[in-house]
C-alpha cells in the first residue's frame, strides 16, 4: 500500500534573530500515519524544526508543505492549525483560559466552529485524553502536572489535526504517567490514524513506541530510518552524543556471540538468546 | 564537548545586544554614567535644534555600538502616541495664553504658538530619553548593570533585588512569548481582534503569567537559600567575593571617559542655568516660525 506524503521539507534553513543558525539545509518527507521520534542533544534543533513545521517559526530559507499548504508563505494560520497541532513541552505555557472546558474549546472557537460542534469536540477530545468532565469548571493551571499535560493534549485534539507534534511528552512525569501518555499517543496513531511526531531524550520510549527515528545534531539530520536501523548505527549515534537503549547496547556488546546489533525489545533479545543457546547446545552435543 | 558558540547577538532583557561592540571596551560604570548623562542632559536643553543634534548623536552611538537600528521600529507606535498626547495636552492646556500668539484655529480651538513650540521641545526631550534608555539596554546585559551598581557602591541588598527584578522581567517576557506561540499554534490571529478585544485578551494571560512568575521566583529564592545566600552580601561578616567585579577593572581610559562625561554634563548644566543659550527663545527654529507667523 502506498502511503501518502503528508509533510515535505526541502532545503530548510532557520536562523534566530541572534544570528544562530539552528537548522541547516534540511530535506525530508513525512508520511501519513507515521509515529516519528526526533532525537538529539539539547540545542540540536529538534524543537526549532518542529516549530517550523507548525508555522510558529517562519523558515529563513527553503520550503515546507503540510498537506498541500505552503507553511512558509501561507497567511492562513487557521488552515494550518487544522492540519498540524503542536503540544508544548511545558503544559503551563499553553494553558491560559480560566476553566478546563474553555481551554479545550479555545482552538475550535478560534476556527469559528458553531458552539454545539465545539461542545461535541470538547467532550470527545477530553474523553480521548482522559480528562474527566467533572473537572471542566476547574482552573487548568491548578491541576497536577499529569492532568495539565492531558488538558494540553486535549486542547490540541479538539482541533482534530491530522498531525500532532508533542514536545517531550514524558518530561517531568513518573514511569506510570509516562507510559499512560505514550500509550495514549500510540492509540491516537494506531486507532485514530493521526501522524504523531514526538521530541524526546528517552531512548527506551523511542524503542518501544516510534516507527521511524530522526537523529539531529547541530541543526542537521545525520540519520533517519526505522528504530532498528537507526539504533544499529552506533557510530552515527555517538557522533550525535546519543546512546541507544541499554538492551541494544547489550546486544551490540554481545555481537560476537551471535546477537543482532539492532535488538530493541526484551522479547527480541530473549528470543535470540534462546536460539543461540539452542545452537550452542547442539554444537556441544555434536 | 565544547559548546561555546560565538553569536552575532546575545539575548537580554530588551531583546538582544550585539555579540561584539565597541561599548564593551568600556567599563560598565562608564556605560552607566553615559546613560545617566544622556538621561539628565535633555532636561537642561530646551532648544529643539540642539535636542535634534543630541538625538542624532545617540543614533550615531547606536551605529558605532553595532546595535541594529531596526530594533527601534517597535518603539515607533509608542513615540507617535506620545507625540499626539503631548500636542493635544498643550493645545487643550496652553501656556503663555495671555500673550495671545495664536498660529491657527483647529476645530474651534486656538493653537497657541508658545504651546506648540513647548510641545515640540518636550517631545524631542522624550524621544532623547527613550533612545538613550533603548541604547543603554541594547548595549548592556543584566550583569553589566549589576557590576556598575556594585562598583559605585550601591548596597548589596539593592543590587540583589534589582538583579532579581531584571531576571524576573526576562522570565516574564519569555513566558509571554511562549504563550503567544501556543495561542498561534491553536489558531489565534490577533490581527482580527479589535483594540478592546486585544486588551480583554491580554488580561487572560495574567493568571498564567503571574502564577508562572511566582512559581519561578519561589524556585529562585529556594535555590538561593539552599546556597546560603545572605541579603547582607557578607559571609561571616566578610564581604562576598565578586567574580565579575574582579574581572572588570576600571582602566585609565575608563577614568578619562568618566571625567569627560562628568565635565561635559556639568558644563551643559551650567551653560543652561547661567546663560540663555539653550532656552527655547534662543532657538533658530523658534525665531523663524515666530517671524513667519507674526512678523
Amino acid at each position: 500500500m502506498e502511503t501518502k506524503k503528508i509533510i515535505e521539507v526541502k532545503d530548510l534553513v532557520f536562523t534566530y534573530p541572534d544570528g544562530t543558525t539552528a537548522l541547516e539545509n534540511i530535506t525530508i518527507d513525512f508520511y501519513d500515519g507515521e509515529f516519528i521520534a526526533f532525537i538529539g542533544t539539547n540545542g540540536c534543533g529538534k524543537t526549532t524544526f518542529s516549530k517550523c513545521l507548525n508555522g510558529i517559526l517562519k523558515a529563513s530559507q527553503g520550503s515546507i508543505v503540510v498537506n498541500g499548504i505552503d507553511v512558509v508563505h501561507t497567511k492562513d494560520c487557521m488552515e494550518l492549525v487544522k492540519n498540524i497541532g503542536y503540544v508544548f513541552q511545558n503544559p503551563d505555557h499553553q494553558l491560559f483560559n480560566n476553566n478546563i472546558y474553555s481551554e479545550i474549546a479555545y482552538a475550535p472557537r478560534n476556527l469559528g466552529i458553531p458552539e454545539n460542534e465545539v461542545r461535541e469536540r470538547v467532550i470527545e477530545a477530553a474523553k480521548i485524553a482522559g480528562v474527566s468532565e467533572s473537572i471542566f469548571e476547574e482552573h487548568p493551571f491548578f491541576e497536577v502536572k499529569g492532568i495539565r499535560q492531558r488538558i494540553a493534549i486535549a486542547s490540541i485534539l479538539s482541533l482534530k489535526p491530522a498531525i500532532i507534534i508533542v514536545d517531550e511528552p514524558t518530561t517531568g512525569q513518573d514511569y506510570k504517567q509516562s507510559i499512560e501518555v505514550m500509550e495514549f499517543l500510540k492509540m491516537l496513531n494506531e486507532k485514530l490514524g493521526h501522524t504523531v511526531i514526538i521530541i524526546t531524550h528517552e531512548m527506551d520510549i523511542v524503542a518501544e513506541y516510534a516507527k521511524r527515528v530522526i537523529v539531529m545534531t547541530d541543526g542537521k539530520i545525520i540519520s533517519e530510518g526505522s528504530v532498528k536501523e537507526v539504533f544499529a548505527r552506533a557510530e552515527l549515534l555517538e557522533q550525535a552524543n546519543i546512546k541507544p537503549p541499554q538492551l541494544t547496547r547489550l546486544a551490540q556488546e554481545l555481537k560476537d556471540e551471535g546477537f543482532s546489533p539492532d535488538i530493541i525489545t526484551v522479547e527480541e533479545i530473549y528470543s535470540e538468546w534462546k536460539q543461540i543457546k539452542g545452537k550452542n547446545e547442539i554444537a556441544e552435543k555434536a | 564537548m565544547d559548546q561555546t558558540v560565538k553569536r552575532k547577538m546575545h539575548r537580554t532583557i530588551i531583546g538582544f545586544v550585539p555579540g561584539e561592540s565597541i561599548m564593551y571596551k568600556l567599563h560598565p560604570v562608564v556605560r552607566l554614567s553615559l546613560y545617566i548623562a544622556t538621561g539628565i542632559l535633555p532636561l537642561f536643553i530646551e532648544t529643539p535644534e540642539i535636542s535634534m543634534l543630541f538625538i542624532a548623536i545617540i543614533l550615531i552611538l547606536f551605529v558605532v555600538a553595532n546595535v541594529n537600528l531596526n530594533r527601534l521600529k517597535i518603539f515607533t507606535p509608542m513615540l507617535i502616541t506620545v507625540g499626539i498626547i503631548i500636542n493635544l495636552t498643550y493645545i487643550f492646556f496652553p501656556i503663555r495664553k495671555e500673550e495671545g500668539l495664536v498660529m491657527f484655529s483647529l476645530l474651534g480651538l486656538d493653537v497657541n504658538f508658545y504651546s506648540t513650540m513647548w510641545a515640540f521641545a518636550i517631545y524631542l526631550r522624550i524621544i532623547t530619553l527613550v533612545l538613550s534608555s533603548v541604547f543603554y539596554f541594547s548595549t548592556n546585559r543584566e550583569r553589566d548593570i549589576l557590576v556598575a551598581m556594585r562598583t559605585i557602591g550601591t548596597p548589596f541588598v539593592v543590587s540583589y533585588f534589582i538583579g532579581l527584578a531584571l531576571r524576573s522581567a526576562g522570565i516574564f517576557l519569555e513566558d509571554y512569548s511562549i504563550i503567544r506561540e501556543a495561542e498561534q499554534a491553536r489558531g489565534l490571529d490577533v490581527r482580527n481582534l479589535s483594540f478592546l478585544g486585544k486588551v480583554k485578551h491580554f488580561s487572560m494571560y495574567l493568571v498564567p503569567l503571574f502564577t508562572l512568575s511566582i512559581r519561578k521566583s519561589d524556585d529562585i529564592s529556594t535555590g538561593l537559600f539552599a546556597k546560603g545566600t545572605e541579603l547582607t552580601g557578607k559571609i561571616d561578616g566578610v564581604k562576598r567575593a565578586d567574580y565579575l567585579r574582579s574581572k572588570l577593572r576600571i582602566t585609565n581610559i575608563d577614568k578619562a571617559w568618566l571625567i569627560a562625561i562628568i565635565l561635559f554634563t556639568v558644563t551643559v548644566m551650567v551653560v543652561s542655568i547661567t546663560t540663555g543659550l539653550l532656552t527655547i527663545e534662543g532657538s533658530w527654529i523658534f525665531q523663524s516660525i515666530e517671524k513667519y507667523f507674526f512678523g
